[in-house]
């Protein structure tokens, strides 16, 4: 087990350079660069070149990215050009709004689609189950740009009920920071309980049909005790080990919920530097999320392997 | 050949015991007619813009109402029909070319290039999808063939993942024993069984990634990097009209209903087929 | 006896001190909602429109703009002279500025900020905007003077410029992270995408203008339009910028908001093209033709809501300077003849890349459908705003593109840069030694008459004859804010004039 993990880990360290090299290049060859964002539309050829060799810019890209990756590896992801504050701080900042937002996205989507999915799993073909997977793959189909917009007329606009926009850390002020949570969660939270119910279903499914479920019925328990008791313990232990990719996911890709809300996430941080080609800042959001995101690859890996004694990893 | 008939065979059982699969298999029947008969259909030219029309309640001439610029929103929402197929066709061709291409070296040859090719499927399902399409754009330039392209890199993964597993499960398995007793070159041995346990699978991840493309397409031209005008997609259609949604909510609706449709289509149409491949599914009586 | 009357102060001071200041000194907060973040906060560096509001309010210049942008205000200079070849300036520095830090702002820190304004060049605004200096000095602690190459009636209002601040030459390292100048407002933090925060300076010059602002203000950028007037509208931010036509009636009509607007525009929408290659090098006749097929109504109404004043000269009607000349009309017959005595081969789409911000977008999608109409194909290609500067503006690889210029209010100001040579508004690299001429002509003598003359001969040469740029019509730009705002005026470069808002909250 212990092998498995080190190799596991040379290997995500492997794909992490692999992954800034190719970002790192290809920011370089996308047209406009932290010159263009800075000087606009009219500053003349000269200045951009000046402007480009103050910042490093005009050498080797291989020279750019040696520079670049050993101060990374001594801990220094460099500074924001524009703000001139160190990218971790900036990201630092941000960590905290959008954890709260993944956590409460994820609990409404659980909210919704553990039911849907239990339902629809037990009874494959009953009205209820239908409908109910219905309404939750809306979700999935109302473009969620066009939902929180929505949202933010009826609760902000025309009812002066909720924030339209922003956050405050509920550690400081619960109340304000539960309001200003809502919309944005239920916009994200119901963009993602499609997906998550439809892997509630089959795991449901899954495991209604298994040998285990066959000889708990055998024994003749009520189908009551059958399912709360057996079905529904091994069905959600497969879904806490997909909670992690669900995790992963809504920290980095809830880009458009977050622009349409101006929430301070790490999704707009990302934007706005894209926007102005901050590349210290892009490739250190990028190092980030993929690194949280392998990471949680690797503990989904090792919790199955632990819960499944069947699995194996030589 | 009868293998295909036997999984045409088991995909229409499908539609006909699951009411959902069915709706989405109309739905998606009805997108397609509509992007074939789009000029027949289509009351206008979808570009044609009255600007002393523009902005316009739906009414009896103009049944989804007008856009900004004056054009017909229902002769544009129909031949939108046609990008959104065209996007979510031809991206998941690219998807699946290059997504079982790779499962299958990495299935087939195991050891370095397996690690090599899933840690860096990992990687990219790392990547928020938005994220790596907008890069992707970026340097290619906004047009359409870029996002069909952003869209296939995006999916491949998945199609990778399948493959691999099913080329795992049957790589240890006898009958390639028998096959290469009777002399057929191992890699078209491969080839040839995985591909076919595997194309239920794939059939069912198409029809779902079809509705997934259609909405990263409409995400991106939310993000400005849409189709070259005068093409009406329905996401740069739903782009336009954001800061109208109070004042001209057509503008936003109907372009938005039929991502809707497009996407629930699909999807129920893939949830459906899913359902019928499955081989735990015995029948359960209730 | 003694003892007592000490406790007795002591606990007056107390009760004053947790009460009566709280009540009595509450601090008042505006929140400005603005649709894009600070870039720089260099201010000699900054370049984009957000970094306004920290370039006014940090600092101050020897002049500051007045409503109309054409009558400089007396700031650091309390007063100047001009010598009788117009060509020194000499200007008494006001005594007791201080800056933040609380040294006094003599002549020395103006000497300072004027070299190193000229060192950054390029990379700035400074150097363009003070082009015709020959030299400065310092004559005094608290006098100043420049000598110009040659007479420039512009020169006194680019000293209002906000690239002309006045910077601080001993914090100037930390310039870009903690700014310190002599402006009304200090800066407290930037927490970018989030907010920017300032702090009146209690020290500042004018004492009358410090009773009348807030104690402290606050932008939040809020880059999606809804989102921001629905924080304007939920009381979140007192006053928002960037309010898009299709919201003003809405804003009109409540009676809890008020719409700020313009006396006088700068800005316009235009459509340029590319002279330094085909197929427009050199092809009058095909230029015309385009003259003629873009339908300037259509876009009016469907674009600008109706808003903006349609028109070909790229002087708005309601400037002094203005004078009517006879515009191309919408006359898609004409431009078919047009077309096909240029020559042009209409099987070729010519190559029009656009900005995707949804105002150029729309404007060109119409442009192509005119065009269309009698018979040339376009090829749009939207572009991310970065791409389309670098691509498309700096290295001009355009045939046709929208442009959209927001200039100075003085006629030279206006489109110099736009139609003299390789300006930074000149991409389509236009040039004609006449106009050059005329140029400096316009600016050298201060009769108005005398340079409307000029101004016009221009708009004939290059705007009717040969037509590198056909503008379609000025933009009004717009703020929106809640009642504590009781009076609010935009520039006519579109920027806020933070020296004189009421403030009532």
């Amino acid at each position: 087990m212990h092998q498995f993990i080190l190799r596991r880990m040379i290997q995500m360290v492997f794909v992490l350079i692999l992954f800034s090299v190719i970002v790192f290049t290809v920011l370089r060859l996308v047209p406009g660069d932290s010159a263009t964002a800075q000087l606009g539309l009219e500053a003349g050829d000269q200045a951009y070149t000046e402007l480009r060799a103050e910042m490093g810019l005009d050498q080797p890209i291989f020279i750019q990215y040696l520079s670049w990756a050993s101060n990374v590896s001594q801990g220094d992801f460099g500074v924001s050009w524009f703000s001139q504050k160190p990218v971790i701080s900036l990201i630092k900042k941000r960590i905290p709004a959008s954890i709260w937002l993944t956590l409460s996205a994820l609990t409404i989507a659980l909210i919704i689609s553990i039911p849907v999915g239990i339902i629809s799993g037990i009874k494959p073909n009953s009205w209820i189950a239908h409908i109910a997977t219905f309404f939750s793959l809306t979700g999935l189909a109302l473009p969620s740009f066009w939902m929180g917009l929505m949202l933010i007329l009826t609760f902000s606009v025309f009812n002066r009920w909720l924030p339209p926009s922003g956050y405050v850390s509920p550690f400081i002020d619960p109340i304000m920071g539960f309001k200003h949570l809502i919309l944005p969660s239920l916009t994200l939270g119901i963009e993602i309980a499609a997906p998550l119910t439809r892997f509630i279903r089959s795991g449901m499914l899954d495991v209604m049909n298994s040998e285990y479920i066959r000889t708990a019925r055998a024994k003749g328990l009520t189908e009551y005790l059958v399912i709360s008791q057996h079905a529904l313990r091994n069905a959600m232990l497969s879904v806490v080990t997909i909670l992690g990719v669900f995790i992963g996911y809504l920290l980095g890709g809830s880009i458009i919920t977050e622009s349409v809300f101006n929430y301070p996430g790490i999704g707009t941080l990302l934007l706005q530097a894209i926007h102005q080609r901050d590349y210290g800042v892009i490739q250190g959001i990028i190092l980030f999320i993929s690194l949280i995101f392998m990471f949680i690859n690797l503990m989904v890996d090792i919790s199955y392997a632990i819960l499944d004694p069947r699995i194996r990893y030589e | 050949m009868k293998i295909l008939f036997s999984r045409i065979k088991i995909f229409l059982k499908a539609f006909s015991s699951n009411r959902l699969a069915a709706l989405g298999f109309v739905i998606v029947i009805v997108m397609l007619l509509t992007a074939l008969l789009a000029p027949i259909l289509a009351p206008y030219p979808p570009d044609k813009q009255i600007y002393q029309d523009a902005r316009q309640s739906p009414s009896v001439q103009h049944i989804f109402g007008t856009d900004l610029l004056g054009r017909d929103i229902l002769s544009r929402v129909i031949y939108g029909t046609r990008i959104s197929l065209m996007v979510g066709f031809l991206s998941m061709a690219i998807a699946a070319s290059f997504g079982i291409t790779a499962g299958l070296l990495a299935g087939f040859f195991g050891g370095w290039t397996d690690t090599i090719f899933m840690r860096a499927m990992d990687a990219l399902m790392a990547f928020p999808a938005i994220l790596l399409a907008l890069l992707i754009m970026s340097v290619l330039g906004p047009s359409l063939a870029n996002a069909i392209i952003a869209v296939g890199i995006i999916y491949t993964p998945t199609f990778a993942r399948l493959i691999r597993a099913s080329a795992l499960s049957i790589r240890e398995k006898e009958y390639l024993e028998a096959a290469r007793a009777i002399g057929m070159p191992n890699w078209l041995i491969m080839i040839k069984v995985i591909l076919l346990n595997s194309l239920s699978p794939i059939i069912v991840q198409l029809s779902l990634g079809i509705g997934y493309a259609i909405l990263v397409e409409a995400g991106l031209s939310f993000l400005g990097l849409g189709v070259q005008p005068p093409q009406p997609a329905w996401g740069s259609m739903l782009g336009e009209a954001r800061n109208m949604m109070v004042f001209a909510p057509w503008m936003a609706t109907f372009p938005g209903l039929a991502i809707f449709f497009a996407v629930i289509g699909f999807n129920l149409m893939g949830d459906g087929l899913r359902e019928a491949i499955d081989p735990h599914r015995i029948v359960v009586k209730h | 006896m003694l003892k007592h009357k000490k406790i007795f102060i002591l606990n007056l001071y107390i009760i004053f001190y947790f009460t009566l200041i709280p009540i009595g000194f509450a601090k008042s907060q505006m929140k400005i909602g603005l649709s894009a973040d600070v870039v720089m906060l260099d201010p000699q560096l900054a370049q984009s429109g957000p970094d306004w509001t920290p370039q006014s309010l940090i600092w101050n210049r020897l002049v500051e703009y007045d409503n109309t942008m054409m009558d400089p205000i007396p700031s650091i200079a309390k007063s100047w002279e001009v010598s009788k070849d117009g060509k020194v300036w000499s200007f008494k520095i006001r005594k007791g500025i201080t800056f933040h830090s609380g040294r006094e702002l003599t002549s020395s820190d103006i000497v300072f900020s004027f070299k190193r304004g000229f060192e950054i060049g390029p990379k700035g605004r400074f150097a363009g905007y003070m082009v015709s200096v020959d030299s400065y000095k310092a004559l005094s602690t608290y006098e100043f003077q420049v000598t110009l190459k040659h007479v420039d009636v512009t020169f006194l209002g680019n000293l209002a410029a906000p690239a002309a601040a006045i910077v601080d030459k001993d914090t100037i390292d930390k310039i870009r992270t903690e700014p310190i100048g002599s402006g009304p407002y200090e800066f407290v933090e930037w927490s970018p995408g989030e907010k920017t925060v300032y702090r009146k300076f209690n020290n500042y010059w004018d004492k009358k203008m410090l009773s009348k602002i807030p104690d402290e203000i606050v932008v939040i950028p809020i880059l999606e339009d809804q989102t921001r007037l629905a924080n304007l509208q939920s009381g979140n931010v007192d006053i928002i910028d960037g309010v898009e036509a299709v919201f003003w009636a809405q804003i009109q009509n409540d009676p809890n908001t008020t719409l700020w607007g313009q006396e006088l525009t700068a800005s316009y929408k235009a459509v340029i093209f590319n002279f330094e290659k085909p197929p427009f090098k050199g092809n009058k006749l095909l230029r015309q033709a385009i003259a003629h097929a873009i339908n300037k109504e259509a876009i009016h109404q469907t674009v600008f809501f109706g808003t903006g004043e349609v028109g070909c000269n790229l002087i708005p009607k309601s400037h002094w300077a203005y004078t009517e000349i006879a515009c191309y009309d919408y006359n898609p017959e004409k431009a078919k003849e047009l077309l096909k005595r240029s020559g042009y081969d209409t099987s070729r789409p010519i190559y029009f890349p656009t900005s995707s911000r949804p105002a150029y977008m729309r404007t060109a999608e119409v442009v192509q459908a005119n065009l269309k109409d009698i018979g040339l194909k376009t090829d749009i290609e939207p572009q991310e705003w970065s791409y389309y500067v670098q691509e498309t503006w700096i290295k001009r690889k355009f045939e046709m593109q929208v442009a959209w210029y927001a200039r100075e209010i003085d006629p030279d100001g206006l489109f110099s840069s736009v139609l003299r040579k390789e300006q930074g508004n000149n991409p389509m690299r236009y040039y004609n030694p006449a106009i050059e001429t005329l140029f400096d002509g316009g600016k050298s003598v201060y009769d108005r008459e005398i340079r409307k003359k000029y101004y016009e001969a221009i708009m004939n040469t290059a705007i009717l004859d040969e037509m590198p740029i056909i503008k379609i019509q000025t933009i009004e730009r717009k703020w929106a804010s809640n009642k504590k705002i009781k009076d609010f005026n935009i520039l006519p470069k579109g920027l806020p004039n933070y020296y004189n808002f009421k403030w009532g909250g």
